[in-house]
């Protein structure tokens, strides 16, 4: 009898736990939906205030990053230093006469302008910001630096490093803005290529293994284009300023594997900032 | 106990990928720790618990990143959901099993989840640089696999939450 009672009591709860696993399972399905359902602007802004909620986290965890790196080299050996500052030395004297040679080249190129009349070309303003966080997933190239709302920062604005463009700024807080890097296909860039009025546009791709690539599309068929040549931002798109180095010629694709229908050319480009380590970046306010 | 306490890993990790680069020789491929907290609740946890916490990472993941609410949790569940199979209570404890799952189970999130990001771009596109950094990703998930799963064994007893499948295997003499 007792045992009839524990086979039928186990038999109850199995069935019971059953029906507890199916509604849980409603449950999750029903909250996964739901979440589906939300407009995607709704998202983009609870995701902003998770960001602007999380970024004091990220932004202590940037800090200890870089100290960390700082006492790294601080500790470096005695000889090390010697060594590297003999290098510095020798750069810093190579620098020196670069440096001279460019002002010269700038004044004549200023007084050559204002001969012609063309607006005095003038370099940009500036602002430093710390990569804080990156997107969590391999797909989507994107960054969240540690300058927002309140320090000017707007949508669309560049970004650079000392090396070139980075990307874009897409969305802002506060104390926050996330950027859309070179390498996502959101982030194009209306480019030209260097010693020729050839323009195209400049999209990111990240189907390639190593440093992410872009491929510069829409290039006039009987362009010239050779390996190494470097691409700028031609200021036509109305969101990069005209003269930031995007990268150089990596590949010539070939008319079969071009878009277009072979209507235009192709071409892969490697950014000249390594956009997989990124640590101080700069923002374009204005021009000076 | 136990779900929570993993919940909580699952934040941490979730920072960890967010705040740590990949390193170069993973060739652009990015840290993917997330499915092999949720591959470690299937293994260890009661079905509905392992739900639960690739819905709660798959979130938590959602609201980080720039992909569509509910993505990520979807690809999280659909993976919990393969390894969920009565074979399970033989493999879940040897390594070469983990190893094997967190192989398999890596490499098949990662393919959910580039085929999600393919949709919400509204276009597919293959190329051998993708699966060169699926692989990358997955084996190093798979390396780490018994070393994780020990760790956290051993983390979550030593804190005196118990194993829901443990007990129930134990009590049935699997």
């Amino acid at each position: 009898m007792a045992a009839e009672d524990s086979a039928f009591l186990m038999g109850r709860r199995c069935v019971i736990m059953k029906k507890v696993y199916w509604l849980i399972l409603i449950i999750i399905l029903s909250i996964i939906s739901a979440l589906f359902l939300i407009p995607k602007d709704v998202a983009q802004d609870w995701k902003l205030k998770v960001l602007e909620i999380t970024s004091p986290f990220f932004k202590g965890i940037a800090r200890v990053k870089w100290q960390v790196t700082v006492l790294g080299n601080d500790l470096k050996s005695i000889n090390q230093i010697k060594k590297e500052n003999l290098e510095l030395l020798a750069i810093n004297a190579q620098l020196r006469a670069e440096n001279e040679t460019f002002r010269n080249l700038e004044k004549e190129n200023q007084e050559l302008k204002k001969a012609l009349r063309f607006q005095q070309t003038s370099s940009f303003q500036l602002l430093i910001a710390r990569v804080i966080a990156r997107e969590p997933s391999t797909w989507w190239q994107y960054i969240t630096i540690d300058r927002g709302e309140e320090d000017g920062l707007q949508v669309d604005q560049a970004v650079v490093s000392p090396q070139g463009l980075i990307g874009k700024v897409s969305a802002v807080t506060p104390g926050t803005a996330k950027v859309v890097l070179l390498g996502d296909e959101n982030c194009r860039v209306s480019a030209t290529l260097e010693g020729s009025n050839e323009q195209g546009i400049v999209v990111g791709q990240l189907t390639e293994v190593g440093g992410v690539q872009c491929r510069m599309t829409f290039i006039s068929r009987t362009a010239a284009i050779d390996i190494g040549q470097k691409v700028y931002t031609s200021g036509l798109g109305g969101v990069f300023p005209q003269g930031l180095l995007v990268g150089e010629v990596a590949e010539l694709v070939s008319a079969n594997e071009s878009g277009g229908f072979g209507l235009y050319r192709e071409v892969l480009i490697m950014p000249s900032a390594e956009l997989s380590n990124l640590g101080d970046v700069f923002v374009v306010i204005r021009k000076k | 106990m136990a779900l929570t306490l993993l919940s909580l890993v699952g934040v941490i990790v979730l920072a960890i990928q967010k705040c740590f680069q990949a390193p170069a020789w993973m060739q652009g491929a990015n840290w993917v720790f997330v499915p092999l907290l949720v591959i470690y609740g299937t293994l260890f946890l009661l079905p509905y618990q392992a739900w639960i916490l690739a819905l709660v990472l798959g979130v938590l993941t959602d609201f980080l990143s720039e992909a569509r609410l509910g993505s990520n949790a979807v690809c999280l569940l659909i993976l919990s959901g393969l390894l969920q199979t009565q074979y399970l209570e033989r493999w879940r404890k040897k390594i070469y099993a983990q190893v094997f799952l967190a192989l398999v189970g890596t490499m098949f999130f990662l393919i959910v989840d580039y085929l999600s990001f393919s949709l919400q771009r509204g276009h597919f596109f293959y190329s051998d640089g993708i699966l060169f950094k699926m692989t990358v990703a997955s084996l190093l998930n798979a390396f780490m696999a018994p070393f994780v799963f020990g760790g956290l064994n051993w983390g979550l007893k030593r804190l005196g939450a118990k194993l829901p499948l443990d007990s129930i295997y134990e009590e049935e003499g699997v």
